[in-house]
């Protein structure tokens, strides 16, 4: 496809379309306690994952040379999945994060590659994110030491990422008289989403009645606004374009990362500038120029989707809308299968499974191969045939998808993104 | 120093007192709110911290502040994390912005939580957790 070159980056233009995306693969999301009496070990999902993606890329153990994972204190180390897997690495690193760390790591793929550090990296999140570390600060978490500006906070009964999220939404609602009505349409988006995606924990569809209906976790969200919490582990594999055309799939192209970007201070007692801006605002600012592409050239997003209103803010903020409308544009039926731009094709975080964003990343890979796992039919060559009737349990393709934008979230004044293209 | 972990006789987490906030967990103790202004750009800073975000200085002196402030934003938490909450929800968790600047989380106590807005004039309060902290918490203006 066409593609700008008149737009003055910061970066350099020269890394644009020059790594791409090879294989991506993951287990199956499960909550431990209703699959199995125990849950597996994060070591044996990842090593799953990285073999999953690696056949899928047509890759060898010895075509793989560079890891790198992100945890949070919950997590098998590459050097073990390595092990594992019969995979002698030249570089690995193993950093702590959550949400917004994929899109950063294929950053710092791209950069050690281009180092000349090693050649191909594997991307992994493993996590049994129900059965052992839950989000919320049970479990292990509660356990865990505080520090930080959280010191002064848990006394006052301030707690799960949920509850230290929603004053950005609460403060967007009394701002610009956005409706949780409005963002319900994101899990009603996603749950017809997930309806197509064999994968997927939940495939009921949902009403926005059902959404605001269901009970208070912390207003203004919502039970059915919050994601679900899941057990798996994926994996990406990033190498140089160059390397991609003699592989398996049509290679994805990455045209420009953002990584980890935040407002001037992230702390939670929201101190800098208005609460309802998030760190898209500033995170836009790179990621346009140096993807040399704007809002308006991307057929499909995948917004952090963390909560319903976390994939309505960096919308507005990364300029998909104008400041203040994310509540009509989520709910206008442009983030839907067949709308203008559909968002989190796969269900999301909300329906199909958390995976801390990775798995956002690979589904807008297998959508810019034209090749979503979904229900269709498959043809003699091995490829599915679209049907692109988006009726449930039918195609989740997006139809002629060039350009994709992936936005993590790490919490409102932290977000990470990426461009990718069909190459 | 205690471990943050949640206390067996309050049945909620108390606040770990470092060194360098210990003027603010002193002046607490006595019912004052004390936060760092700096002496160079005599802006207030929040979180406490070793240098002023809004200059750089590292110079400050710990100084009385008015108590009064703003709801900025509040946010109700209908489910409890640790034993203290399990018949107290629904809380609201609110920021107060104060008259000299920083946004403070706290409670809001002395109103119905159906009650609680945004624009609220509000003032401190204190919450005596265990004999050795008080908490900042704050009310609505000539409120209980």
């Amino acid at each position: 496809m066409p593609m700008p070159d008149n737009v003055d980056a910061t970066t350099p233009k020269f890394l644009r379309d020059k790594y791409a995306i090879v294989g991506v693969g993951e287990t199956d999301y499960t909550r431990g306690s209703t699959q199995t009496t125990r849950a597996k070990s994060t070591r044996a999902m990842a090593t799953h994952a990285v073999k999953a993606a690696m056949a899928d890329a047509g890759l060898k153990a010895s075509d793989i040379d560079g890891m790198l994972s992100y945890q949070s204190n919950d997590s098998v180390f590459s050097p073990f999945v390595a092990g594992d897997l019969g995979i002698r690495l030249n570089f690995y690193m193993d950093v702590f994060g959550g949400g917004s760390s994929t899109e950063a790591l294929i950053g710092i793929a791209i950069g050690v590659i281009e180092a000349g550090m090693c050649k191909t990296v594997v991307i992994f999140r493993s996590m049994n994110g129900f059965s052992q570390v839950r989000i919320g600060g049970t479990g292990a978490r509660a356990a865990a030491p505080v520090s930080g500006d959280m010191l002064h906070s848990r006394s006052y009964g301030w707690q799960s990422a949920g509850q230290m999220f929603a004053p950005s939404f609460m403060r967007h609602m009394y701002d610009y008289g956005t409706t949780a009505e409005q963002v319900a349409a994101v899990r009603v988006a996603h749950s017809h989403h997930a309806s197509n995606n064999p994968k997927a924990l939940y495939k009921k569809r949902v009403t926005v009645e059902d959404v605001v209906t269901s009970r208070m976790i912390c207003k203004p969200l919502h039970l059915l606004d919050c994601c679900v919490e899941t057990d798996n582990a994926n994996a990406i594999i990033v190498t140089s374009a160059e390397r991609a055309r003699d592989l398996q799939h049509h290679p994805v192209l990455i045209r420009g990362v953002v990584g980890r970007c935040c407002k001037p201070r992230v702390d939670m007692h929201y101190q800098t500038g208005p609460i309802s801006t998030v760190a898209g605002h500033y995170a836009k600012e790179i990621l346009w120029p140096n993807a040399g592409v704007g809002p308006e050239d991307v057929d499909l997003t995948g917004s952090y989707d963390a909560f319903t209103f976390t994939t309505m803010l960096q919308l507005e903020d990364y300029g998909f809308c104008k400041k203040g409308e994310g509540g009509a544009y989520v709910s206008d039926g442009t983030i839907k299968l067949g709308g203008k731009r559909p968002n989190n094709t796969s269900g999301g975080h909300l329906c199909e499974g958390y995976t801390h964003g990775i798995a956002m990343v690979i589904e807008n890979v297998r959508q810019l191969r034209h090749d979503a796992d979904d229900s269709c039919p498959i043809g003699p060559d091995g490829k599915r045939r679209h049907t692109y009737d988006y009726r449930e349990g039918g195609c989740r393709q997006v139809k002629d998808a060039e350009v994709s934008a992936n936005m993590g979230w790490a919490m409102p004044g932290t977000g990470s993104a990426l461009v990718m293209r069909r190459g | 120093m205690n471990t943050s972990i949640i206390d067996e006789t309050t049945g909620r987490y108390l606040p770990i007192q470092y060194p360098e906030e210990m003027p603010f967990w002193k002046a607490a103790q006595q019912r004052r709110l004390v936060l760092q202004r700096c002496d160079d750009c005599r802006k207030v800073l929040y979180p406490i911290g070793p240098t002023c975000p809004h200059c750089g200085s590292n110079k400050f002196t710990w100084s009385e502040m008015s108590g009064r402030g703003v709801v900025h934003n509040f946010v109700v938490y209908h489910k409890p994390w640790v034993p203290y909450y399990r018949d107290r929800v629904p809380y609201a968790l609110v920021q107060v912005q104060i008259e000299e600047g920083p946004r403070l989380t706290t409670n809001l106590h002395g109103v119905s939580v159906s009650d609680v807005r945004i624009g609220m004039e509000v003032e401190a309060t204190w919450e005596e957790l265990t004999p050795g902290v008080t908490l900042l918490q704050f009310k609505p203006r000539g409120g209980k």
